[in-house]
């Protein structure tokens, strides 16, 4: 918890989540797959329906939050985002975006506040150049040439595009391209940036590199970054708050360290902590350490001025 | 240990990416570069970049090889082949030898190598073709002609193996199964054929944590049901290559640039090399390394690769207050 800035206290959210239930329709295929399982406790699922993808979720999300979205594969975590975007709409319950009800609420508006870049690149990539794809968004908000232009090049240098600018997407690697489907959302100018597995498919050099954009975005422009992934490590360096989901219902919503810590939790939730927190608690009998450690450049400090206390003469 | 970089050789007696002798060697590897295909019409072949350059390698029987390297430094590409897919497949220009079993993977089949060397890839689906789980597992050995009632032994064998051998699983469609479980069906398909080489190219990188604990587990416990089983694991899990690989091999831009026990190449003194190559390591070497960076240094350097050891190892050192 060493290398995140602090968060500017109590604005206004920018996403507001109240008693959300969701359920996806029968018809809709990637989600039959799942029908086999069944909800308990839950209102009104109806025959022809799925179970429920979200059950009775509550949350906010403030200008400049760095949060992470935590749980197994179906836990609910993808369909809790695409409800903050507007691509899904609460069955019960509601979701306002920048203080608008998403169900009364344009798509296209909706998408401007809170981008979405998918796990998979491809997905969202098919114009024949980089540029061309930064500059997609931007042209049909309607900004003029020189805005675009200008909106453009400013991404493409944030992202670190400026060498592979003309060349086309599928040409330049898998890491660029992630980069080039992150700068294209970025370009919209969104309030908060939804980022399904961002690091999937990336080495560590480029994990670095992209996380340090994102925490830029966030200090420069107050942008709110909602993390999906299963890299505990990841959320313990960067996150300042954790969402802990399982069958599509919220399990906790708190800090990560203190959320990591919590055996129990973990277990109920099908999550590994960071080997880092289970090292801290393993010597915490012995070697007692200051709560909050979650990563092994913040072990590494406590350790070392605990050696320092040490050679004063102890406490 | 060999580490390929001419600013830090390490000497090394024996090359640890050749198989100890006294064991047979399944995988040889002699010498082996490849191209792909050109598919842009406007260049030939010629104009490909070579993606595998002098790899030469063993593995042994009941040996289990990782490999590791970044995004796109040509792990798949010999995971492939190491099954004959390339160059027979593919086409493209290779030079230099791949032998499995003995046997030249460019002049067998690729149908006939099926037999000697499995694979399983990374993508869940991409193993499973929407059968019943048993017909799954059994459809390799149906295109090889398997008599039925041996086609049942092993059916029931490879399910076990995998942990998924329950009678009322058996005939349940895979579609609905979790990624993890979904992997075990994967390889326990390829080991109805009884393969005595299996390669696994990021068998875990779609799943969840749980789901790749489980995948890992199967793949530890397989190499105690079968201890001849020579294996290859891509994967970019530091903290599991500890525990299941006895050689690993860091590929870069195509070529093998470390070897050595995984160890030694996640040894809090590679930790700084490892990550400037973009390879990740196991949490507890990180830790290891930040600890003998400080000040003042520790008395004797802190080793631990794993999160056992660092916890047995912290523990030995003095508490907090305890100069008093």
């Amino acid at each position: 918890m060493t290398e995140q800035r602090p968060t500017p206290p109590m604005a206004a959210p920018l996403l507001e989540v109240e008693h959300a239930w969701f359920h996806y329709p029968l018809d809709d295929a990637p989600q039959r797959r799942r029908a086999g399982r069944r909800t308990a406790g839950a209102p009104e699922a109806a025959a022809d329906t799925t179970p429920w993808a979200l059950r009775d979720v509550s949350l906010s999300v403030r200008p400049g939050e760095f949060l992470a979205l935590v749980g197994r594969n179906g836990s609910g975590k993808s369909t809790l985002a695409r409800c903050l975007n507007g691509l899904l709409r609460p069955t019960r319950g509601s979701v306002h975006s920048g203080g608008r009800d998403v169900r009364d609420t344009p798509v296209g508006l909706l998408a401007r506040e809170v981008g979405y870049v998918f796990q998979n690149p491809d997905h969202q990539l098919f114009l024949p150049s980089v540029r061309r794809e930064i500059a997609w968004g931007p042209t049909n908000l309607g900004l003029s040439d020189a805005e675009v232009t200008e909106t453009t090049s400013t991404m493409l240098h944030r992202f670190g595009l400026q060498e592979v600018a003309d060349r086309h997407p599928a040409l330049i690697g898998r890491g660029l391209r992630r980069m080039t489907a992150l700068a294209a959302v970025a370009a919209l100018r969104p309030r908060a940036l939804i980022l399904d597995e961002p690091t999937g498919g990336l080495d560590h050099r480029l994990t670095a590199n992209l996380l340090s954009i994102l925490h830029q975005e966030r200090v420069d422009e107050g942008t709110a970054l909602i993390l999906i992934t299963h890299d505990m490590a990841l959320v313990a360096q960067h996150a300042s708050r954790m969402l802990v989901l399982r069958d599509g219902a919220l399990l906790a919503d708190g800090p990560p360290d203190v959320l990591f810590d919590d055996a129990a939790l973990m277990e109920q939730a099908g999550l590994l902590p960071p080997e880092t927190v289970t090292l801290v608690r393993e010597l915490r009998p012995t070697h007692p350490l200051p709560p909050g450690i979650t990563t092994p450049d913040a072990f590494a400090a406590a350790w070392l001025s605990r050696g320092a206390a040490d050679e004063r003469g102890g406490e | 240990m060999m580490v390929n970089t001419a600013a830090a050789p390490v000497a090394s007696t024996t090359p640890a990416h050749v198989a100890a002798p006294g064991n047979a060697a399944q995988i040889v590897v002699r010498d082996l570069s490849y191209r792909y295909p050109a598919f842009d019409p406007s260049q030939t072949d010629a104009d490909m970049p070579w993606v595998l350059q002098h790899i030469s390698l063993e593995v042994a029987a009941g040996e289990c090889l990782g490999i590791v390297g970044t995004t796109s430094s040509g792990k798949s590409t010999l995971c492939l082949a190491l099954t004959g897919l390339v160059p027979q497949q593919t086409g493209g220009t290779i030079r230099g030898e791949v032998h499995i079993l003995g046997r030249d993977t460019r002049r067998t089949s690729v149908a006939h190598l099926a037999s000697d060397v499995g694979i399983v890839f990374q993508d869940p689906e991409a193993n499973l073709l929407g059968l019943t789980i048993e017909d799954e597992v059994a459809f390799g050995m149906e295109n090889l002609g398997v008599p039925p009632d041996e086609m049942r032994e092993r059916v029931t064998w490879a399910l076990d193996a995998v942990g998924m051998g329950a009678a009322d699983l058996r005939q349940r469609s895979a579609t609905h199964l979790s990624g993890g479980q979904k992997q075990r069906v994967g390889i326990a398909a390829v080991l109805a054929m009884q393969p005595r080489v299996l390669v696994l190219d990021e068998p875990t990188a779609e799943l969840d944590p749980l789901g790749r604990q489980e995948v890992l587990q199967v793949v530890a416990d397989l190499r105690t049901r079968q201890p001849d089983l020579a294996v290859v694991l891509v994967e970019r899990d530091a903290t599991a290559l500890v525990r299941l690989a006895q050689r690993l091999l860091v590929l870069d831009a195509g070529q093998i640039v470390a070897s050595g026990s995984p160890h030694e190449l996640f040894a809090p003194q590679q930790a700084d090399a490892m990550l400037a190559r973009g390879i990740a390591i196991p949490e507890m070497a990180h830790l290891a390394a930040a600890l003998n960076r400080g000040t003042p240094p520790p008395p004797t350097p802190h080793t631990f690769v794993t999160l056992d050891d660092a916890i047995d190892s912290l523990r030995q050192r003095p508490r907090a207050g305890s100069v008093r």
